[in-house]
Formats: C-alpha cells, sequence, structure tokens
C-alpha cells in the first residue's frame, strides 16, 4: 500500500460530524480531505507534516478505530439527548459571573 | 433540589438506560484501557466488549459491573430510582466556583526589579525606572474593585516585578484592605511574591502583623536557580535562601512557600531540584513549565522547550517524588494535587487555569502597575509582548463593567471547555479546564486547535498518567497519591482507596 489512504464510507453508518471529529481529531498524525458522493463519505489522508515515516496500514487502523469511536460517541449522545443541558440547568441555577 | 423536577420516561424494555458520558482510550497494555467519566466527575476502567456492551444495552442486572455502572451514573433504571437530584448536586458542587465573583486579586505595584531573567515572564524595569509604580489613586480605585466582588474569601497578592521595591505601597493597600474589612468581614489573605532579596525586619513585622504568606521562586540548586536568575551580583539563590530562613524566623515555617520555574536547562535535574525543595524543608514542590509570555516568548529558542519534553521529565520527577514519599519524607507536587482534587473528591480545586468556564475574569483580576486591569496574570504578561487586546478597562471602571467587557464575553465564549472543538468528547474534561488566554498567546486564537496546544498536551499527559498510576500503581503509590489529597502524611494513610 502506498500513500494516501483513502475510504467510502456509508453514510447510513458514519455520521459526516463523525467523520470531521475524525479528522480533527487525527490534525497532527494525519490530513484529511473529506468528500460527500450521494450516499457515500469520502476520505482521503496524507501523512501529517510530522509524521511522514508512518506506516499507512497503521494510519489505515487508527482512522477506522477513531471513525467506530465517533460513530459510538454519536450513538451515546442520540441515547442521552438533551440531559447534559438538563443536568447543568439543574445544577448551575442562580449562578452569575457578572459579580 | 429545589424547584428541579425532571420527567424520566423509558422508551423500550431495557432495564437501564444511559447517562451522559465520555471516553477515552488511555493505549496502555492493561486490558480495561478505556476510561470512562460522566459530567459529574465519576469515572470508570472498561475493555472495549464492556464498553459496547453498555452502549447497546447489553449488560445483565445485578451483576458488580452494572452495580457499578448504577452507583457511578454512567446509568439509570427510570422505573427504580431518579439519579438526577443528587448528580445536579455533585455538579453543582464541581462548579461551585460560578457562585462567586473574583476571589484572586493581584496587585502589580511596581515592574521595577534586580533581576535579568531571561525567561521572566512579566518583564521588568531598571531598579531605578520611574513611571513603573502603581500610583496611590489608582491602588485605593483597585481596592474598591476588590471589595465589589462578592466572594467571600478573598485572596490579595502583591506581584511585581519585585513588589518588595514598593512596599510602601504594599504597606498601604494592605492597611486600606484590613481597615475596610473591619466592616466588609471577608475572610482575606495577603500573599507577597517576591524574590525576598529585598526583605527588612520593618516588613517582616508588618508581614507578622498581618499574617502576610510569601510566596517566592526556587529553581533548584544554586548553579542552576543562579544560571536561571542573574543578579549583578551573582548571589540570587543564597540571598533567597537567606529570605527562606528570615521569614521562618520571623513567622512561622510555612510562612513562605516556593515556586520552580522550568527552563531547558532544569529539565535534566528533576531528582536535583527535587532533593533542593527537601533540603530547604518545603512540603510542596510546584514543577510548572516555561510560559509563552513576556521575555519568556523572546527568549524561547534558548529556554523553551517542546512539552514533550516536559511531560518525560515530569514522569521522572513524579517517580522520584513517590519513592522519597514513601521513605518518610512528605513532599507533594502541587500541581498533581490539583489534579487530584479534581479527579477523585466531588469539588473543583479552585485552580485558576483548570476551570471551564474559563477562570480568567470570574476567578482573578489583575491591577495593573499603569491603572489597566486584565482578567489574569498572563494576560497582562502578553502586554509587555505588545498586546494590549485582553485589558478588560481601568481600575476607575466598576467591577460590573469590568465583568461585562467586549475581553470577559470573548473569553467567556472561547472558555468553556465542554462546548470547545476537541474538548467536547474528550473524557478528560470534567477534571480539565480551557485557558482561552493561553491559546491565544499560543495560537493567536482563544480557542485554538486542541491538537496543537501545549495547554491540551500538558494536562492530557498529565492527567492520563495520574489516571494510569490511580489504576495500575501498587498500594505505596496510591498511599502518596491519598497523602498529597489529604495534605497528610504517607503514615497516616494506612490504606490505599480511591480506586476506579
Amino acid at each position: 500500500m502506498t500513500w494516501p489512504v483513502i475510504l467510502k464510507l456509508d453514510s447510513a453508518a458514519y455520521s459526516l460530524s463523525a467523520v470531521q471529529r475524525t479528522a480533527y481529531a487525527l490534525a497532527d498524525t494525519v490530513a484529511i480531505q473529506i468528500g460527500i458522493e450521494a450516499d457515500q463519505i469520502s476520505l482521503t489522508a496524507f501523512p501529517a507534516k510530522t509524521k511522514v515515516m508512518l506506516p499507512q496500514e497503521q494510519a489505515h487502523s487508527l482512522i477506522l478505530q477513531h471513525l467506530n469511536d465517533f460513530a459510538l460517541r454519536d450513538h451515546i449522545n442520540r441515547e442521552t439527548a438533551g440531559l447534559r443541558e438538563v443536568l447543568a440547568r439543574a445544577a448551575l441555577a442562580g449562578c452569575g459571573v457578572s459579580r | 433540589m429545589r424547584g428541579f423536577a425532571v420527567t424520566l420516561i423509558a422508551t423500550d424494555a431495557n432495564s437501564y438506560r444511559l447517562l451522559p458520558f465520555r471516553f477515552m482510550r488511555l493505549n496502555t497494555a492493561n486490558d480495561c484501557d478505556i476510561l470512562l467519566t460522566s459530567d459529574t466527575g465519576e469515572y470508570l476502567y472498561v475493555n472495549d466488549a464492556q464498553l459496547r456492551a453498555l452502549s447497546y444495552f447489553d449488560i445483565e442486572a445485578g451483576t458488580s459491573f452494572y452495580k457499578d455502572l448504577l452507583a457511578r451514573h454512567f446509568i439509570y433504571e427510570p422505573t427504580r430510582h431518579d439519579p438526577f437530584p443528587e448528580m445536579a448536586a455533585q455538579y453543582r458542587s464541581r462548579k461551585d466556583f460560578l457562585f462567586q465573583g473574583p476571589a484572586l486579586h493581584l496587585f502589580v505595584v511596581t515592574l521595577r526589579c534586580n533581576h535579568t531573567c531571561q525567561y521572566c515572564q512579566v518583564s521588568r524595569a531598571p531598579l531605578g525606572g520611574s513611571g513603573h509604580d502603581l500610583s496611590e489613586a489608582d491602588a485605593l480605585a483597585a481596592v474598591d474593585r476588590l471589595f465589589e466582588s462578592n466572594a467571600p474569601a478573598l485572596t490579595v497578592e502583591f506581584q511585581g516585578g519585585e513588589p518588595l521595591l514598593a512596599f510602601e505601597r504594599v504597606r498601604q493597600i494592605v492597611e486600606w484592605v484590613a481597615a475596610r474589612n473591619l466592616v466588609e468581614q471577608r475572610d482575606i489573605q495577603f500573599v507577597i511574591t517576591t524574590t525576598l532579596h529585598h526583605l527588612t525586619d520593618e516588613i517582616l513585622d508588618f508581614a507578622k502583623q498581618h499574617s502576610i504568606q510569601f510566596s517566592t521562586s526556587l529553581d533548584g540548586p544554586a548553579p542552576l536557580h543562579n544560571a536561571n536568575r542573574p543578579t549583578p551580583s551573582r548571589d540570587s539563590y543564597e540571598r533567597t535562601v537567606e529570605g527562606i530562613k528570615r521569614v521562618r524566623e520571623h513567622l512561622g515555617h510555612d510562612a513562605v512557600s516556593a515556586l520552580t520555574t522550568l527552563t531547558s536547562r532544569s529539565l535534566e535535574q528533576p531528582e536535583a531540584i527535587i532533593d533542593e525543595y527537601v533540603k530547604q524543608g518545603f512540603s510542596s514542590i510546584s514543577l510548572r513549565p516555561l510560559s509563552p509570555y513576556g521575555f519568556a516568548s523572546k527568549s524561547a529558542h534558548r529556554l523553551d522547550y517542546p512539552i514533550e519534553q516536559y511531560l518525560t521529565f515530569y514522569t521522572k520527577a513524579l517517580t522520584y517524588l513517590l519513592k522519597i514519599n514513601q521513605q518518610g519524607t512528605y513532599l507533594s507536587e502541587s500541581y498533581t494535587s490539583l489534579l487530584l482534587k479534581n479527579i477523585l473528591t466531588p469539588f473543583s480545586s479552585g485552580y485558576v487555569d483548570l476551570r471551564s468556564p474559563a477562570g480568567a475574569g470570574t476567578a482573578a483580576l489583575v491591577y495593573n502597575y499603569d491603572g489597566y486591569v486584565y482578567p489574569s496574570d498572563e494576560a497582562r504578561m502578553l502586554l509587555e509582548m505588545g498586546e494590549d487586546g485582553l485589558r478588560l478597562g481601568t481600575v476607575q471602571h466598576p467591577l460590573s463593567e469590568l465583568l461585562a467587557s467586549p475581553v470577559m464575553e470573548t473569553l467567556l465564549a472561547s472558555g468553556v471547555a465542554e462546548a470547545l472543538p476537541g474538548c467536547s468528547d474528550c473524557a478528560l474534561v470534567p477534571y480539565c479546564g480551557a485557558d482561552p488566554v493561553e491559546h491565544y498567546a499560543r495560537q493567536g486564537d482563544p480557542i485554538g486547535h486542541r491538537l496543537f496546544s501545549s495547554f491540551c498536551k500538558k494536562n492530557m499527559g498529565l492527567l492520563k498518567h495520574l489516571f494510569a498510576l490511580l489504576r495500575d500503581g501498587d498500594d505505596n503509590v496510591q498511599r502518596v497519591l491519598l497523602s498529597w489529597l489529604n495534605r497528610r502524611s504517607y503514615s497516616d494513610v494506612r490504606f490505599p482507596g480511591y480506586r476506579g
């Protein structure tokens, strides 16, 4: 295998947000270009300037692990939607930073 | 909790529902390598299979794992228990700093200093320089601002330059504050941050009268300290150590504490620096990396270092500290103690840099020698780099106006870690902060990119190391960490605890 790493993802399995957060979280390792084509999201990843020696296979598995982790976070966030806000609103009622 | 009601509805046949949590891979060899954390600061180590089972409602009720998840508020049983009042109380406790105004008030009484430290964070003016002292009128107005904060406990810290070169102004401010406090009845602590080179008996007597604490800098043994802190007489170490002795003789052993500034040459000698603190009888050492401010930025090419190098140093230093503590010497690392408080207790450490929303301005205010007010010491240090954009206003503006300034709006908009890119998904966010001023200084943007942030790398490195120690460290290591948390001797902590 040679660089770049190219992935075509089913957008039913991975949200654009999960893909974008993966690109952010790996920005010091790989530079990722994201494209949207019909029901697919494409990723084209290049080694970051400081990681030119990174083996392509390692980059591939790292990207996949992050994608799967962010997809799982999406699921957790869906299951708990609104609860964080309820908690913060209840806990911080009456606080202010003006005084 | 008063006025708080939530209706919990089970949407399917699962016995439990998820509560908000974050997870992070620690990348260690341990089987349970994933850290789960809740917004209330609870944590648990799990493996991949457990994480998936938890997330997809496949944990069998009644198992010890299930009970752990329930007890730590990662899940709840809608038909049996409403966890929200308890969680809200925990959350409120972790964010209790939001319920009061700024508590730390720094008075920069002068920029004059006898040192010419290359890494100096605040710049300085020559000893006899004029126009670098806080005026009487501005000092008086700053005292008014101090008492406009509703914080019941206030810290008044004198900074410089070298504040003892403007001792008459320090004396005036302390006397004004003490007089006002006869009516205000706040809990007030005075601190002078000083080299201790200009101590006199008169200063020490005054300090005794007002229970003033001294905070000094001690960078390590004489060769290192003197190399870091040059003076014309090349005796900075000797004069500081003499000052420490004099303060202790007059005011007691604990009336003086010390901070370490780590230059690149310091990173080669963690044990020697720690040994120096043991020799001087300190019970706490602060191993803080160099900040990118003031002259430190101009000298960065010679003195600065990548944060990864600092983390290697910290790990070595902490290993050595854990060893000597187990041998009966009590010496805690202060930043580690703050992080442990954030991890192991339901309370906030209160440390300004580890707050979210950010502590700049909301927790601390700096009254600069020129009458301008800044949201943090770091913000005023940027001034000496030619950057005055972080001014809140002048000491003549009431506190309400200073805290409603556009700068504060910007800092708060970029100062909620839970809402920042990178941080919002990070399992360490309940224990960390946002520090927009640092990101502004380093990246020119108060949010910055977390992957390239020294603040993020530092805190993530330290927190991951501590979480690994809390999981994998033997009983003796746990006992030392608990002794730092509780400020008790190692021998007093007979059993380890607080394991996740």
